[in-house]
């Protein structure tokens, strides 16, 4: 499962916003009102609205959203390639828009790699020679490159196709070449734009199960976009739920579950797998004690099912430091899974 | 070039309506004026309202190359400075080819490049045919190649192709630094695409005269025409190709950290590689066809065989010649598509054998080296021995003219049944009609189609050409052109609309009509001559067959365009295939074939500028004649002559389809 993270904030944005205008990016008077009145009045539309959010070291931040929620311009915001209009965005403690052209290259080969969801390979090179182009550009020298880029190609399982171009590969396997070239450099904040939603699902499981491999191997400070709930909860430490350019609601996979902001997240989470997120801890009641061997709190309901069901007096729980957190029963998880029934 | 949107809109409408009525009545009144008082200034504007344009430009042109000095430095040492820069790799390209080039060497003194053996040249092309596409492209390489030296036309092919390899390359490098640059600073675009255009609708024959004041006559201001001339739709692609380049590639070029020119040269340049060869293939063919005709200026080669041939009446020297462009042509057409549409193959590449990976270079020059040593030894291997050429120029001559002989009749028949019911009667229509008359009714169409601004500018376009004295030659162009234009979709409507009927003929139809359109303008003429001899009639039938594809190509995809499940429904409904046709198929291809109507008067006006060659007497004559005279005033005026009467008649007939289909789908909803 995944791990608990915690860390301090590698990517700290304060009050981001994204503004569009007829001639691209428009330029706005710092005492100018930020609301949707000011902003048509002046032919302005905000795709970000006043984002403050922090990433923490080692985690997966996925942001979801459906189209049009401001997803894609958000993390375009923390990369730099759509700059924020306002507000300010950190990374590592360096704001980014103070930097230099330079600075920013730099930092973008030394701390970034980026998967696209339409791959964005280049047709002219070979395997070997698209996941080698990032090292190649900063200078690299050829071993260092041909041992890195050999060590990927194993990483994401692609040995024999190296001399291949991407026209003769699969989209699974293209988008396999997308995640060796955007962890060649050895990033520390990999960035994935929606990089799953152009392939079969069969597919997108598989590359999803591998994300989590890698991640476990690789423990980089992810940011994932996806517009696929299931897909969010099941890679995400946590989840920012966009709409309208707005974050409606910064959570944990089973927070969103047990407590959703409002009734659009609610609705998001309502065909959700729940045994598959919800843990023991989440449902202990903690004025119970209990009867039995006791769950451990990160135990997912799913796997001890039987147990809970087995008593009518509760099963205990208990914490990672063995402390009892109460005790779980068949009837908080019946509650907990027919949430969804009682919803209109 | 491209149409502007019909105006939209029903109030500017009807204001442009009123207008155009207005423009109507005036052009009637003209007539009737006309005819009571011949000879009134609208009627024909008279010598005193004229303005010589020609003059002065010839004296401007002439001060900047021979009197004006920038920052103390000469302009005519610049050109000549300039002249030699391009002139040494066309003569290093001649020399390897054709002629041997004597190089100064600092110290050694000078030495002699020696020139390729044409057996060497065999080989190497078809190594690169084999390497672009195979046994067939081999094939038709090497039997190119061996008609070029069977024939005895080997150094004048070579001459040409040393023209084509140093334009094309010259070309694609200046095609490719502008479309980056009109990319990288969008506002350039304003002026580029006007300008590009410009460049492709003036005829050749009117920029070679200035340049030939500026670089003198020979082979590089042929160069330089050439260069002008094929480069603009390389420029036109690069721009197309890193405007359509997914944003995501671009975004992981920034990503990974590259700079800004990296990420245009290394990654979005490369991965849009097939769309540039497509840019390449076209200077190729354009390249080919200016350097035929360029060649006619004194510059040798084939284009000056054939004129040569057909001024001569060497029917069978002219035949043979032009059937060596024509090869010449398919044969580069064909090894460039090679290249475009080569897919990358891991295959090749992925051997560790460095002589596997290279197969067709090391063999080529392995074998190259080895025929070259052989021709020290051998001769024959190293220049084609006059007793082994075959011309059949004698006899196929002599068959064309036993052919004239015994068809006298006929072919006289044709000629004087075509001039007096068709060419003089429409000749005297465009010449009788008052000059005022006929620009009032191309302004009226233009203010209906687009609205009165543009109306107006067509006005003062026609105006403008008449101020400048050049009506009466603007109307012998123009009725030549209608007269072809008119042939063209009689002959091209009804060849596409059976292959769109039939697919089997469809296919037939396709490779014709694909190879009509790969040959270069200048050999249309020599079949019409071969007939007629020289004259307008051969001229106009010269126009007819190159301006046909279109004609037929249009129609062809507007019918088979029609949906299918259309089609069954009016087969339900119970049409005969007749019906269908007429009532469901042409009615759906009409926009389609219009559209084509307006691409074949285009083509028609391309190759109007080459009909002077063969004895047309418009605009087009008076640049040639400025060409003989190097009068650059001349042969710009007149030229701009010819772009005014292109885009005014493209402007309308393009209008007229895109206003159309815009209304059909309007009815629909």
């Amino acid at each position: 499962m995944k791990p608990d993270v915690s860390g301090p904030a590698v990517i700290r944005c304060r009050g981001v916003w994204k503004i569009f205008g007829r001639s691209g990016v428009a330029r706005l008077d710092d005492r100018d009102a930020l609301d949707d009145a000011a902003l048509s009045a002046k032919g302005l539309s905000a795709a970000v609205r006043d984002v403050t959010l922090d990433v923490a070291r080692g985690e997966i931040f996925v942001i979801m959203g459906l189209s049009g929620s401001g997803k894609s311009t958000l993390m375009r915001c923390m990369t730099h390639l759509g700059p924020a209009s306002r507000g300010e965005v950190l990374i590592e403690g360096q704001e980014i828009a103070g930097l230099s052209s330079d600075e920013l290259r730099i930092i973008r080969r030394d701390k970034m790699g980026m998967v696209f969801q339409d791959f964005a390979l280049m047709p002219h090179k070979t395997v070997q020679r698209n996941i080698a182009f990032p090292l190649e550009v900063a200078g690299a020298p050829p071993a260092i490159i041909a041992a890195r880029t050999a060590e990927l190609i194993g990483l994401v399982g692609l040995e024999g196709r190296e001399q291949y171009y991407p026209s003769e590969l699969s989209g699974g396997q293209k988008q396999r070449v997308g995640i060796a070239r955007s962890l060649v450099n050895n990033p520390r904040i990999w960035f994935l734009d929606e990089p799953f939603s152009a392939l079969d699902p069969i597919i997108r499981y598989e590359l999803q199960t591998e994300l989590l491999r890698l991640q476990k191997e690789l423990a980089k400070t992810v940011v994932f976009v996806t517009h696929d709930f299931d897909e969010a909860i099941r890679l995400a430490n946590r989840i920012a739920i966009m709409r309208d350019g707005r974050v409606i609601q910064i959570d944990t996979p089973e927070r969103l579950v047990l407590a959703p902001a409002d009734d659009y997240v609610r609705r998001f989470t309502r065909r959700v797998d729940r045994l598959a997120i919800l843990t023991v801890g989440a449902l202990a009641d903690p004025s119970q004690a209990g009867e039995g061997e006791p769950l451990a709190a990160s135990a997912l309901v799913r796997d001890v099912l039987g147990r809970i069901l087995s008593t009518s007096r509760g099963t205990p729980v208990v914490d990672a430091a063995g402390r009892l957190r109460g005790a779980v029963t068949k009837e908080a998880v019946a509650a907990a899974l027919s949430v969804c029934e009682a919803l209109p | 070039m491209t149409a502007g949107t019909p105006t939209s809109g029903r109030r500017r409408d009807s204001s442009a309506s009123s207008i155009s009525y207005v423009l109507l009545a005036l052009a009637a009144l003209t007539v009737a004026v006309s005819i009571i008082w011949p000879g009134n200034p609208t009627h024909r504007l008279p010598a005193s309202w004229q303005l010589d344009l020609m003059r002065p430009t010839t004296q401007a042109i002439r001060y900047v190359s021979s009197d004006l000095s920038i920052a103390g430095i000469e302009v005519s040492e610049i050109t000549r400075a300039f002249a030699r820069l391009v002139e040494w790799p066309l003569l290093f390209v001649q020399g390897l080819l054709a002629a041997p080039f004597t190089v100064e060497v600092p110290v050694i003194g000078s030495t002699v490049l020696p020139t390729m053996p044409w057996s060497v040249v065999v080989v190497l092309v078809a190594a690169l045919a084999h390497w672009l596409g195979g046994v067939r492209l081999t094939l038709l390489s090497t039997a190119t190649l061996l008609y070029f030296a069977v024939l005895g036309l080997w150094t004048s092919a070579m001459y040409t192709l040393s023209a084509v390899i140093v334009s094309v390359a010259c070309g694609v490098v200046i095609g490719l630094l502008l479309g980056v640059a009109v990319y990288r600073h969008p506002r350039l675009e304003a002026v580029a695409n006007p300008v590009y255009d410009t460049l492709q609708t003036l005829p050749v024959f009117s920029y070679l005269v200035p340049l030939v004041v500026f670089f003198g006559l020979g082979p590089v201001t042929a160069l330089v025409a050439t260069i002008i001339y094929a480069m603009p739709p390389m420029a036109r692609v690069t721009t197309l190709a890193l405007k359509s380049a997914p944003s995501t590639l671009f975004e992981f070029a920034r990503m990974a950290g590259c700079t800004p020119s990296a990420e245009i040269w290394h990654v979005l340049l490369p991965s849009r590689m097939r769309d540039l060869l497509i840019g390449v293939n076209q200077v190729i063919m354009l390249s080919l066809a200016t350097v035929v005709i360029a060649s006619t200026i004194g510059a040798g080669g084939l284009g000056n065989d054939v004129l040569r041939a057909l001024k001569s009446l060497r029917f069978g020297t002219a035949l043979e010649a032009g059937l060596a462009i024509t090869l010449m042509a398919i044969t580069m057409d064909r090894m460039s598509r090679a290249l475009a549409t080569r897919r990358p193959d891991h295959t090749r590449v992925s051997s560790p054998q460095f002589l596997v990976r290279h197969a067709h270079g090391a063999a080529a020059l392995a074998l190259g080296a080895l025929l070259w040593a052989l021709s020290t030894l051998l001769p024959q291997l190293h220049t084609y021995p006059a007793e082994w050429t075959l011309s059949t120029a004698n006899v196929i001559g002599e068959a064309v003219q036993s052919f004239n002989r015994e068809h006298a009749a006929g072919i006289t028949a044709v000629r004087d049944g075509m001039t007096v019911t068709v060419m003089r009667p429409v000749r005297d229509l465009f010449s009788a009609a008052p000059w005022l008359c006929v620009a009032m009714l191309a302004a009226a169409a233009g203010t209906a189609l687009y609205g009165v601004s543009r109306g107006a500018v067509i006005l003062a376009l026609l105006i403008a050409v008449a101020v400048a004295g050049l009506w009466p030659h603007a109307m012998l162009s123009l009725y030549l052109v209608a007269i072809a234009s008119v042939f063209a979709l009689l002959i091209g409507a009804p060849i596409g609309t059976l292959a769109a009927l039939s697919p089997r003929l469809g296919r037939v139809v396709d490779v014709a009509v694909d190879t009509l359109q790969t040959l270069p303008a200048f050999v249309y003429l020599v079949p019409t001559v071969v007939l007629f001899s020289v004259g307008e009639l051969p001229a106009l039938l010269s126009i007819t067959l190159y301006a046909i594809a279109p004609a037929i190509r249009y129609t062809q995809h507007g019918l088979s365009g029609v949906e299918p499940s259309v089609l069954e429904a009016a087969a339900m409904a119970g049409a005969t295939r007749t019906q269908i046709l007429t009532r469901v198929q042409l009615p759906l291809a009409m926009p389609h074939i219009v559209l084509g109507a307006s691409q074949t008067l285009v083509m028609a006006f391309s190759m109007l500028a080459i009909t002077s060659l063969v004895g047309s007497r418009g605009l087009e004559i008076l640049t040639l004649e400025a060409l003989g005279k190097v009068d650059p005033g001349k042969g710009l005026v007149a030229g701009l002559g010819i772009v005014i009467l292109t885009i005014v008649v493209d402007r309308l007939v393009s209008g007229a389809a895109g206003r159309w289909s815009w209304e059909r789908e309007r009815e629909r909803g």
